[in-house]
This record gives C-alpha cells, structure tokens and sequence, in this order.
C-alpha cells in the first residue's frame, strides 16, 4: 500500500492539461485514483483485512499509500476514544507478524570455509609441468591443484570479449607473423601484419582500431630495437615448443619460447613479449622465472629443433612501455636455475607441501580461475591456511 | 508557551513564505525541516499545493520530505482548537487565528494528499522528465521515450562508436584512439557526452593554436628549419671532433651530435640535436661541456655563447613541438566529437532514449525555446508560483537554467499574475559541495544568489539572505575541532568566512580523537627464496594494521562501552549500538575492503560495502555455478564450484574423492551421478533443477534455489547478512532481464557476465548494523560515532580528461604541456584540491558525539592531508595528549563520558511476543492425489525381463521408441530418416543407447508396415487425459495415451510397449500393463460416453497389435491396493 503502487500514479498527459480537460468535457485522470478508492474501500470492508507495505524501493523511501496515511492519522489522532490503542493493536498484530517472519528467517551463523592449502599424496600430483605452472606454484599453488589434480578446467565465457587474454594472444601472432629472418622489418610491414591478424581475429571494429592505435604507438620503437636486436642474433625459431624430464624427480617440464635468436657463434638469445611490460629483476629472482627457466631448459636441450645451446641473453620486451628487460642470468645462471627446479620439483614432491591458495599474489585485486573453487571471499591473505590431507594416507 | 530561542527564531524567519530567501545553512543546522514548515506554511496561508515545486537532491530526501509533511499536516488535521493554535504559533503563523483559520489548516492534509498529480516534492530530474512527457512534441522527443540507466548509455555510446569505427568516419576514431594512451576508453567516452553542450560547435584548428598561442603558421617542418640553419650546424660540426676527445660524459654526447650534416632532413636534423644537447627530460644538459673537456679544447670557451644560443633555440623548438601536438591531440577530439555527437544524439532519438542529463538539457531547451516555453509555463497546471530548492550547492550550471527559466515568468511582467505573490526559497552550503563530478559548480551557488538578487530587485522585491550556525546535530567539542580544522588558510574552498558553527545543544558531551598515523613497514617483507615454498600470511600493510586496530576498538565499544544519550550530558552513558558507528571512507580502495574484512572477523555485525558489484558477490558466484551448470552439464568447474558452495556444502576432501579419481575425460557430472549413493542431498537438489531448468524463467529457478532447497538461508549463515543484498539484486537482475528478453537461462547468464552491474546496498539504521561507505555516500546522513580512517595523503584520483573553457582542450601530462594547458591543469587541480576540503567538513560534520580520525601511510604537515588538517585544528584547540590503538594521539573532550553504562535497553528486543500457532500453519485438506495411469502397481514385464535390467538405457530406449511414432508418421517419407537421426540424438539418456541404429528400423519397418501404417496415421498422438476414476475411490488419473482413434462410435487406445518379451496372447499380458489399460478404459468412458471403448497394446518389438479384452482391464484396475 504505497502511493505509486495503490493508487497508481496517473500518467502525465502530452494532449491537455487538467484545466482544458474540464473545459473540452473530457474525464480527469483523476478518476481513476477515485476507482482505486472505491476498491480499497470495499476491501477494507471484508472480515480480515492485512495491510501491508514496503518501506523502501529498490532506490529510495517510500511514501504510504494516501488512504493508509489518512487511515493511520484518524486513528492517531483519536486518543480520547480509543483510536491510538486500536491503531497500536492493529501494529502489533501486524508485528507479531514480522517477528515471525524474522524467526522463521533467522540463521545460525557457521564457520566461514577455511583457506585450503590441500595436500594430496605424490602419487596423485602432476607429473608434468608447464613453465607457467611453476609460476602458479609459487603465487597461486591451489590453481594448479585444481586444474592439474581435479582436472577442473574453466570454459571460455559464454559471450566472448576483447580480453587482456585475447589482446596478448593477437600481439604473439602479429610478432611471430612480422619478425623473419629472411627480410627488415619495417614500421609498414609491421602495420600491415598487424591489420591481417587484427581483421581476422578481432572481430570488434572500436577495439580493433584502439588496438592498432596502440600498436602504432611502439611499432617505431620496435622496428628501430629490432635492427639493433638483428644485429646480435637472427630470429630463427618462434613459439617453439619445448619439453624436458627432470631425472632427479620424473618431472617433465614443458615450455613454448616466443622467440629464440640464434647468434653467429652459435649462442642462443631467447625472447618473450609482454603487452605491456616485463617483470623487474626484483620480482624475477622471486616469482616470474619464466626465462630464466626457459634458459635453463635451452641449455639442457629442452627445445628439440634448436639443441642444447648455451644462452648468451634472454630478454622480455615489453611493448606499450617500449621496455626491455634482461633476465638476471648472471645472478642466476641456468645451471643453478636448473638445480633449483630439481629442488623445487622434489620439495612438491612432498606429502607435507600443500597447494595453498593464493599464497603470494601479485596484488590483491588479482582474480584467479580458481578462487572461486577456493572459496576466496571466505578467508583473504589475512587468514592462514589450513592444510587440508587427501587421498590415501 | 516558551519563547523560541535565537536558532529558532531564524528558522521561523527562513520559513516565512512572504519573502523570498536564500539561505546559507550549515550542516545539522535543520534546513529540511526549514523547507517541511516553509511549505507547510505557504499551504496554512491558502497557497494551492499545485503552485509549489520543491526541488530536492534525492528521490529519497523528497519521499522523506513528503512523509514529514503529512506527519505535521496529519496531526493538525486531528488537534482540538487550542493545540493546533499553539502549533502554529510556534512555527510562526501570525495573524488572526480563528475557527475558519483552523478549520481550513484543518483540511490541508487532505487537501495536501489529494493534489492531482501529486505534490510536487521531487528531484529536479524527475520534475524535468515529467515535463518532457507533457510536452513531447514540443521537446523533440516521442511521447514514449524512456530514462536510460548508466550501463545502457555506455553500451549505446561503445555501439556508435563501434559502428564509426568500422565506417566511413574511422580516420576520426584513429585519430582519437591515437592520442588515447588510457585504458578506460568507456569513461573517456562517457566524459565527451557528458560535455556535449560545449564541445558544440566543435573548435577549428585556428581557434586552438589561437587558444594554444601556436601561430598559425608553425609547422614541424618549419621549426626544424628555424633551428637547422648552417651556422647551427657549422658550430656543432667545430664542436664534434672536440667533444669525441673530451671526458666520457661529453665523449656520448658528441657520439649522438655526429651524424648532424648541413643536408640533412630538418626534422632528423632537429632530433639528432636534442638528443645531443638536451636531456630526457627535456631540459638542456648541463655542465656541458665538461671542464676537462674545455681544458684540453680551450678554443671551445669562445664557441659557448653561440652554443647556448642554439641550446635555447632547441629548448624554444621543443616547447614549440609540444604545443603543436597539444593542437594536433585537441584537434583529434574535436573533429571525432563532431562527427560521433550528432550520430549518438540519432541513436537515441531512434530508440526513443533520454539519458539523466538530458532530461536536465531538453527541459532547458524546452523553456528557452520563445516559440514555446511561454505556452509551456501558462499549460503547466496553474503555474508555479513558490519554488524551493533544496541542496542547492549541487546544483549544476544547466539545472541552474531550467530553475532560472521557472522563475523568469515572475519577472517577466507579461503572463505575471500580480494578485498572486511568487517566491523562491532557494537552501545550500557551499561547504557541502562535494559533487563536481556530477557538474555541481559551488561557484555557480554565489553568483546565482546575485542573479536571483538583481532579478528581483527589477520588480520591487528582496532577496533575504540568511543563515542558520547553529547545529542541532553536534556536540560543540566536535564543532570546535571542525571551526579550527577550516580556520583561515584552511578554509579555501569553504566560503568567504571560516566556518562558525553554533552548538545548539551547548552541553552535549563530546570526543575527538585523532589516531596516529599507521607509518608503512620500513622495508618491503623478503619474498622467500622462490624453491622455498613456505605459506605466508599477509598482515603487514599499514591498511591492514589499521583496519584491524579499528575492528579490535570497535569491537570493545560494543562490548559494554557507552555513550552519552541525554543531549544536556545529563544522566548515565548508555551502551553503544552497531547502529550507532559509521565508518566513512574517501573511496573503495583497499582500506575499506580490509576494515569490512577486519570487521566481520571480529564478528562485528556489519553492513557490507555500500556499493555492491553483483558479479564479485561470493553468494551470486555461487548461483551463477549452479546455473551454469545447469545451462551446460559439462561444465566441470561450474559443478564444482557449485559443490563447495554453501548451497551444496561439500568439503575440500568430498570434492577431491569425487574429481581425483575420475577416468581422463569423464565429466564430473558423470562422476557424479555413478556415486548416486553416496551423495542422494545432492543430487536430489541437482536432479530437481535440473527436471526445472528447461521450465522455469532464470528467477523462478533462482527462487526455487533458494527457497525449496533452502539457499538463502544455507548462503546466509555462512556468508553473513550482507549476502542477502547480492542475492536480492540478482532476483530484480533476473526480472529486469525477462522485461527485455526471452527469459532463457544461458542468455540471463551472458547478460550477467557481460554487464557489470552494481547496485547501491540500502545504508539505513534500521538494521542495526555498524556502516562502512564513502563520504559521498553518507550526505546528509548523521550519526553518534563516526570514524574516518582514510586521512592520509592521497595522490588525486581519477580526474577529467577535458578541461574546460573555450574551447575545451584535452588533458596531458603536466610536464609535458603548454602554458595555456598547464594552466587549466592547475585550476581544475586547485577546485579538486579544494572539494577535498569541502569533503572533509562534510565527513566530520556527520559526527554527533565522537569522531575517531584516524590514517595508514604518509600524513604530511599542514594541509598535505586530511589527518594533517584535523592534528592542526586539535592542536589548537587545545587536545589533550591521549594514548590511542595506534599510539601517542590527541583527544579533545567536553561532557562526562565517565560513569557506568546503563543495562541495555529493551528497545533491541522484541516487546511483542509472535503468535505461538504460527507454525505450523493449517494446510488446506489434501486435495485428491493425482496418480498415473502407468503406476497402479503389478508387473510391467514377462518374467524373464527384469524391469530394473537396463533401468536408464530401457527408459531411454523406451523415450526414443515413443517419439519416433510419434513424430515420424506426420513427416514425407524422404525426411524420415535425418528427422529420425535428429531425434535419436536429442532423447534424454541418448547417450546410453548402444542400439540406435536397431530401434530406428524396426520402427521405420513397422511404420511401413502394409497392416499396421494405417495406425500412425489416423487418430492423435500423445494424447493428454485427466480424469477422476470411481474404481480407485475417485482419485484422480493423469496420463497420456500414445495413439487415440475416435470416430462417431467408437474409441481406440492404443498403447505402445517396447518390451524384449511379448506375450503370445492376451491372457499373459502383465498385470501392471492391463491396470494402465484399465485405468485408460475408465477414463475414456467419462469423456466419451455411449461410445465402444477398444483397448490395444502395440508390441513394437513384434509389431503385434493385441486387442485386450475390457473386462479384464477393468478387473485388473479394481485390484489396485488403495
């Protein structure tokens, strides 16, 4: 019983307004408020009568229904003859109500789901990792539990959208489709590349264009580098698909390189492009290994078609801050790197470790596949993780 | 009667409705209820409520207004004579009040009620759309257009520029997208629309370089070769060898400048220089050359003025590049706003769609067309004749207009009725304007006063200007901090005088703290060696450390702390409320997400954020992966997600038991359904939804969800209240949704990802719940204790990428720009700086007892920050050293906030007792339980076949049979077998059929079949029959007959069997076979009397077609049990 709701507010009127209304005989809008009363009226005139309403809408108070209002203020105003005690029955019972429902809505509170850190027995865990599933190991661990363990994949969204995945996707196959070994590259070829792809897999024309802006903007950059980086090694192989088993732990590591340049002395410069930048030496030596392990797997002959080589650079280019960024291969030489894998792959080989969820994110507002699954919302980085056994003992 | 006090006596003089008045009230100073009395006084007076518009801020503060109004109105509608006298006494009525006075205020609440159309007590924007609906034609506009919520103007605006991009016009868009560096293009759209009106016309390239001072001539070209003359490039060529022996510095710097030639292309020429002389950033070298250099060249000295020379030159061609490419960067914007303006302007009119400044734009248009707005004014019901406007310092420039227009006819002269008196009430502080990025301009309050002013005094009347100091909200401890936080130099942006505020309650105990700040850890924590994979728990930022200070403080002021509840500070403090705590915020960052966080750890109970993003609420996640799955079974991740949530409740190990092990490619749903046992909770619920999905509308489903499976309230008691927000907008999403589209379940779910919608989270104390939100949310809101610990530095947040004026120039880096740019970058800066000001009178002044300031990271001095400010006004105001959470900090203090806390109050419980019947409630009597006709019990089969030997393959089998006759026959010969194949594939449980290809040729056989083709061809398939059987007592049967043949004297059923084994003659049919026929034969009987009833069961495995007998039927129905 709100007003707007009952009676109806009446729809403005674009022919007449209310005096011309009058005077060309016409009924007055009006009315039909008149007509809800009558009906309200008979309505309250039965043996049970509920009256109810809401006291706010989906943006803002409510007003109450006019004959609510005039109903409640008789009643108010009548203390000598009853009014006040017969309006206050009327909330109570209506009251009494509410209390029940509120009863009937009440819950218990239980424990929010824990943070899990699940620890499967060796023989279930994977035996087989990509380069970027190591990464996910030191950030995020639970994800690959989730994808490598349950084998839980995630399905493409049902709309499909120009992504920051699908924009990384589109810059690979540009480069990979632009740089060549057999001619220069220059800023036209570069664009023209890039209108093909861009027209065959974008089909958005505003990003399409937005996107060619953007690649416009470092394309200069990246064909004046690119001379300098022709000058130290030719680009022999591209998205090169690399695979090596760790014989110390059975583990089989897997990696595909954007680009590997081969120097004249037979030396190895690989290559990895970012959409916008590549990661500090800071965050390198911690968490992004992607190179430098990369580096460590060409070295042991993990890209089948280049063999084992020595690498002489591995470099991110990030291409809308027209950054480049060398992987720390003097701190961490592949050898160590290589090392350092075996005990990493044999510490995940233990009982004890637990793929804990979201153990070192990058930034908090970082969303995962799999936070969901891990009732990420429940807990944050704040709660500690409890270790969750599975499997048989 | 009391004689009314001086805070009073200047509200009553406010709400005399014979003058016009512009009021300047401070916060808490009681304008609203200014504004009630001043419209329940203009009415006392005889005004027609139809002559009054109120304009306020919100839908909200109108429906309140509305509700005090008839509160007052109301009461004066039932007082004897003398307490309605001294009523109106009080709120100034003068004058003779006799018995028709009273009478007649008597009826003004009816009167107020029954106005046709209703009181016009609104927001500017409704008040402009509905005069756009009465005057459609007139405004340009389809009698039917509609308001367009903020998602779908930005989709609207994303399809044009969409469509520009992929057309004719695409240059303009790569022209802008080539100057657009930011990642938020929707926004940057948004920005143009919204600045529309003067982007009109669009600036030409003269009229920028003219705005730019870059003259006209100026081109790339032409200041390379200003500075590329021969001399220039003589010198460097002297200098070059030179430098190349000189120190290491200046041996790089002659590397670059060596490829300078004389015929070289100008603008390489000019670039070569710069990189030699000038640094990166643009500023010229210094110390070059070096003095070893020089020692070892000492000719060099006499070359260093004519090099300076050039180096300016450089610097001057530099500035020059810039400032051409602010033109170009400009330019881009206006030639794409030209072209995409007008395009969205079309679209919407095509779809008939208004967006919220619109309404502002057109209503303005409307009443400043001559032709029309005269006509416009006289058709509005009787004319507006008193106009107040409420919060009038956020109003904007073209809100101004339309209320400017509204009010021109007073003046006018023509169309002015002069029996009747007109005034305009208009109510702001300027020290409230906080909404600029909504266009309200805090200078426009100014400069609109003098207007109204100067207008006024054209006709002979004044323009009161008043104000109200005095707070009925805050204690004068909190009134005094707020004084001396904004005491001159701080009060820039305030107003012209610092801010006064008188308490109205001058000894009502007050608090303000001041916390110290949460200094950052010194050194980023060591991330671990990266083979080392130890947990880590994230604790150490300092927003995390406050936020868990406040929880910790907050959490003891509601175990038993008190406050002070008499507003002369008399009596005992009383125990503290959630209700009573609010927690403001400058902005969603990560502070407010960790104190929500911290809050609920600490099982305060507390609202969740004010603003919440459906698509991020863990409650919505977890419908959303139910449906999911429901919409594509396979969907292991969904299914998953599902499992664990509180919907279903599965455990960590429960999941790992069921996925693990799973062979490689099975679906978890397959999985699933093999462990039927061990799960029946779940796949009752999965298996019911399921059965529903492919019925129900998305919010049927949802409901069904939540209320049959008990959702809501399993979502609730693990995810706290605030998950009942999420879950009520994804209810209103799903019935917005089935408004535009068909309701289908997959295409709820796209909408759901696609759009990114967000809903305001109601903020009233009703719930008795601790508020966390941002200052702008919390306007006009008020509360004991508020706390603001989001005081420290802040870098300025989002800020407009156009700056205004004439013409409207494109933002850049500030480094970067020309002086013409750089300028209004400072400008557009100082109004930000000095809204933040005003933000933070705002916040403070919520505070009615205490307020807790408190900030993580950097504070500064002086008016660096928040934090910085209040410790300045504190100080002065002579704060006591205090120890806070945080450590060291100031309180100051009036009142006595000693003593003990009184019991709680009965207020939280319920006084009245729910009624002991209400559950359970009296169903209705059962009604008669609708049984099928194929389930009365008895065997189905032959011994030799077990009913359960196949179960899902036989049923499936059993289905494919059935919709084969049935829909075969209707179709040519030649579609038979794709249609066959179609339906093969699409039966439920097709996967389980090994023998397809079997079963579609012996039906394909017997539809063919010379005896038995006939069957398929007359009569109707499936046809649906209820009825109530007397045999079975009068329970009611629903079934379906697959073949039913009626003629004029007979009726034929016939029903298909699929069974392995068929029997040799009719005496062996299984029981259960012959009650369904039975049960069929007492049915058709009711619905076709008098006419010969046959009964046939077709064996579709034989093709035989075995009449059976009636009276066997019959008897093997009456052997149903019960």
């Amino acid at each position: 019983m709100n007003e707007g709701s009952w009676p109806e507010a009446p729809a403005p009127d674009p022919w007449l307004n209310r005096a011309l209304r009058v005077q060309a005989g016409l009924l007055l809008p009006e009315r039909r408020i008149g007509l809800a009363a009558h009906d309200y009226q008979q309505a309250m005139a039965a043996g049970q009568v509920w009256i109810t309403r809401a006291t706010r809408d989906a943006s803002a108070q409510t007003v109450p229904s006019r004959w609510v209002n005039r109903l409640t203020n008789l009643l108010q105003g009548l203390p000598d003859t009853g009014g006040r005690a017969a309006l206050q029955a009327m909330r109570d019972r209506g009251q009494a109500w509410l209390l029940a429902a509120a009863q009937l809505a009440k819950t218990t509170p239980t424990n929010p789901a824990p943070r899990p850190s699940p620890r499967p027995p060796p023989s279930h865990r994977p035996k087989r990792l990509s380069v970027s599933d190591i990464h996910r190991l030191i950030r995020d661990p639970y994800a690959v539990y989730a994808q490598r363990i349950l084998r839980l994949e995630s399905l493409d969204p049902l709309v499909p959208s120009a992504d920051a995945l699908l924009r990384g996707n589109i810059l690979h196959r540009i480069l990979e489709r632009a740089v060549s070994s057999d001619e220069t590259l220059t800023r036209h070829k570069l664009m023209q590349v890039a209108d093909d792809v861009l027209q065959q897999d974008c089909p958005w024309p505003l990003v399409q264009r937005q996107w060619r802006a953007g690649i416009g903007r470092w394309a200069d950059w990246f064909v004046t580098t690119e001379a300098a980086r022709r000058a130290i090694a030719a680009p022999e192989f591209k998205e090169e698909k690399g695979e090596i088993t760790l014989s110390e732990t059975e583990m089989t590591l897997v990696a595909k390189a954007d680009r590997i340049d081969v120097t004249a002395d037979g030396r190895l410069v690989i290559y990895d492009y970012k959409s916008a930048k590549g990661p500090s030496v800071p965050a390198q030596r911690a968490f992004d290994k992607q190179l430098l392990i990369e580096s460590a797997m060409a070295e042991q002959g993990a890209f089948a078609a280049v063999g084992p080589m020595p690498v002489q650079a591995a470099v991110y280019l990030g291409l809308s801050e027209m950054s480049e960024t060398a992987a720390p291969l003097a701190d961490e030489p592949p050898d160590q790197v290589w090392q350092d894998l075996i005990k990493l792959t044999r510490a995940w080989q233990a009982r004890s470790l637990g793929y804990t969820a979201r153990r070192a994110v990058q930034s908090r507002d970082q969303t995962g596949d799999y936070d969901h699954l891990s009732r990420f919302g429940e807990w944050d980085e704040t709660t500690d993780a409890v270790p969750i056994d599975l499997g048989p003992p | 009667m009391t004689a009314p006090d001086t805070a009073s006596i200047r509200q009553i003089q406010a709400a005399d409705p014979a003058q016009s008045v512009w009021l300047g009230a401070n916060a808490g100073s009681g304008k609203t209820r200014v504004l009630t009395d001043r419209v329940a006084r203009l009415l006392v007076d005889g005004t027609d409520p139809q002559n009054i518009l109120c304009l306020t801020y919100t839908k909200s503060a109108a429906a309140e207004m509305q509700n005090r109004l008839f509160d007052r109105l109301g009461k004066w509608a039932m007082l004897p004579d003398a307490d309605l006298g001294a009523d109106l006494a009080t709120l100034g009525v003068t004058g003779s009040l006799d018995r028709p006075a009273l009478a007649r205020a008597r009826t003004l609440f009816a009167q107020a009620m029954e106005v046709p159309g209703g009181l016009r007590i609104q927001t500017i924007h409704a008040f402009c759309a509905g005069l756009l609906r009465r005057f459609p034609l007139e405004s340009g506009l389809g009698p039917g257009f509609r308001e367009m919520e903020d998602v779908e103007a930005d989709r609207l605006r994303h399809e044009v520029t969409d469509s520009m991009a992929a057309g004719a016009d695409r240059a303009l868009f790569d022209g802008l997208a080539e100057h657009y560096t930011g990642g938020k293009l929707p926004r940057f759209l948004a920005e143009i629309d919204a600045r529309a009106a003067v982007l009109t016309p669009p600036a030409n390239e003269a009229n920028l370089r003219l705005a730019l001072d870059v003259s006209q001539g100026l081109t790339r070209q032409s200041i390379a070769q200003s500075v590329l003359r021969p001399d220039s490039v003589n010198l460097i060529r002297r200098l070059v060898p030179a430098l190349l022996q000189g120190s290491p510095n200046d041996r790089k710097v002659g590397e670059k400048l060596a490829p300078l030639q004389a015929d070289m292309e100008p603008r390489l020429g000019l670039a070569v220089l710069m990189d030699g002389l000038l640094v990166q950033t643009g500023t010229a070298r210094k110390n070059f050359p070096t003095k070893d250099t020089l020692l070892k060249s000492p000719w060099l000295t006499g070359e260093l003025d004519a090099l300076l020379d050039l180096t300016h030159a450089v610097l001057q061609a530099r500035a020059d590049q810039l400032a051409l490419q602010a033109v170009d960067r400009s330019l881009a914007l206006h030639r794409f706003a030209a072209a995409w303006l007008p395009r969205l302007r079309a679209r919407k009119q095509a779809l008939g769609l208004v967006g919220f400044d619109d309404l502002i734009l057109r209503a303005r248009a409307l009443l400043t067309d001559r032709s029309v707005a005269q006509w416009v004014l006289f058709r509005l019901d009787g004319g507006l004749d008193h106009i107040l406007v409420d919060e009038a310092q956020d109003t904007s420039p073209p809100q101004w207009d339309v209320i400017e227009r509204l009010t021109q006819e007073f003046a006018a002269g023509q169309g002015a009725r002069p029996d009747r008196r007109r005034t305009i009430f208009v109510v702001g502080d300027r020290k409230q304007s906080i909404y600029s990025f909504q266009g309200a301009d805090p200078a426009a309050f100014d400069r609109m006063e003098q207007h109204f002013r100067h207008r006024l005094t054209g006709i002979g009347q004044d323009l009161t200007p008043l104000s109200l100091e005095h707070s009925f909200r805050s204690s004068p401890a909190i009134l005094r901090a707020v004084d001396l936080t904004f005491a001159s130099p701080a009060n820039r942006g305030l107003g012209d005088r610092a801010a006064k505020h008188l308490a109205f309650h001058g000894a009502m105990p007050g608090r303000v703290d001041l916390w110290p700040t949460v200094e950052p850890a010194p050194k980023a924590e060591d991330p671990g060696h990266w083979t080392d994979p130890v947990d880590r728990t994230d604790s150490a930022a300092p927003h995390m450390v406050l936020a868990s200070h406040l929880a910790a403080r907050v959490r003891a002021m509601l175990d038993g702390e008190g406050i002070p509840d008499q507003k002369d500070g008399t009596g005992a403090l009383r125990p503290i409320r959630p209700a009573d705590i609010l927690i403001l915020v400058r902005r969603r960052s990560p502070l407010f997400a960790a104190i929500i966080a911290a809050l609920k750890r600490a099982r305060v109970p507390v609202a969740g954020a004010d603003k919440l993003k459906l698509g991020a609420e863990l409650a919505v996640r977890d419908i959303a992966a139910i449906l999911h799955f429901l919409a594509l079974p396979d969907d292991d991740l969904s299914l998953a997600c599902a499992l664990r949530s509180p919907l279903l409740g599965w455990s960590e190990p429960d999941l790992y038991a069921l996925a693990q092990p799973r062979p490689a490619g099975q679906p978890l749903w397959a999985a699933l359904r093999g462990q039927r046992d061990q799960h029946p909770a779940t796949l009752a619920l999965l298996d019911d939804l399921r059965a529903q999905s492919g019925f129900l509308r998305p919010y049927d489903l949802i409901n069904r969800i939540l209320l049959r499976h008990d959702g809501r309230r399993r979502l609730i008691s693990r995810l706290g209240a605030e998950a009942e927000d999420g879950i009520d907008e994804l209810l209103s999403q799903a019935l917005i949704h089935e408004r535009g589209q068909v309701p289908d379940l997959t295409g709820f779910l796209a909408a759901l990802q696609t759009e990114d919608v967000t809903a305001k989270r109601p903020m009233d104390t009703s719930q008795n719940l601790v508020r966390v939100m941002t200052v702008h949310g919390a306007k006009g809101l008020e509360s004991p204790i508020v706390i603001l610990p989001d005081t420290a530095v802040r870098r300025p947040g989002r800020q407009s990428e156009l700056l205004v004026g004439d013409p409207v120039l494109w933002s850049m880096k500030r480094e970067l720009a020309p002086p013409a740019i750089a300028a209004r970058i400072d400008a557009r800066d100082a109004r930000d700086e000095d809204e933040r000001r005003r933000l933070l009178y705002v916040a403070m002044t919520r505070a009615e007892r205490w307020l807790i300031v408190a900030a993580a990271g950097a504070v500064g001095a002086g008016e660096d920050s928040w934090h910085a400010m209040v410790q300045g006004g504190l100080t002065q105001a002579g704060a006591a050293a205090a120890a806070m959470p945080t450590g060291p900090g100031l309180r100051l203090e009036m009142g006595d906030w000693s003593g003990d806390v009184a019991a709680q109050s009965d207020t939280d419980r319920p006084t009245v007792i729910p009624p002991s019947d209400w559950a359970p409630l009296d169903l209705p009597p059962p009604g008669p339980q609708g049984r099928s006709p194929s389930d009365l019990g008895g065997a189905k089969v032959l011994p030799g076949e077990s009913d359960q030997d196949e179960g899902d393959s036989a049923l499936a089998r059993g289905r494919l049979v059935h919709a084969l006759l049935e829909h075969l026959p209707d179709l040519p010969p030649a579609d038979r077998d794709s249609a066959a194949r179609t339906l093969a594939a699409a039966v439920e449980g097709a996967e389980l059929l090994a023998d397809t290809e079997t079963i579609i040729t012996d039906v394909q056989a017997l539809l063919d079949h010379p005896t038995r083709r006939h069957l398929f061809i007359t009569g109707r398939a499936e046809v649906a029959l209820s009825a109530t059987v007397p045999d079975l007592n009068g329970a009611r049967l629903t079934g379906s007959i697959d073949r039913l043949i009626v003629t004029d004297t007979t009726v034929t059923a016939i029903d298909y069997k699929t069974n392995r084994l068929v029997p040799d003659d009719a005496a062996r049919v299984p029981e259960g076979i012959l009650r369904q026929m039975g049960a069929y034969h007492a049915m058709l009987e009711q619905i076709y009397p008098g006419r010969d009833i046959r009964l046939a069961i077709l064996w579709v495995a034989t093709g035989a077609l075995m009449g059976l007998t009636v009276q066997e039927c019959r008897a093997a129905l009456r052997r149903v049990a019960g």
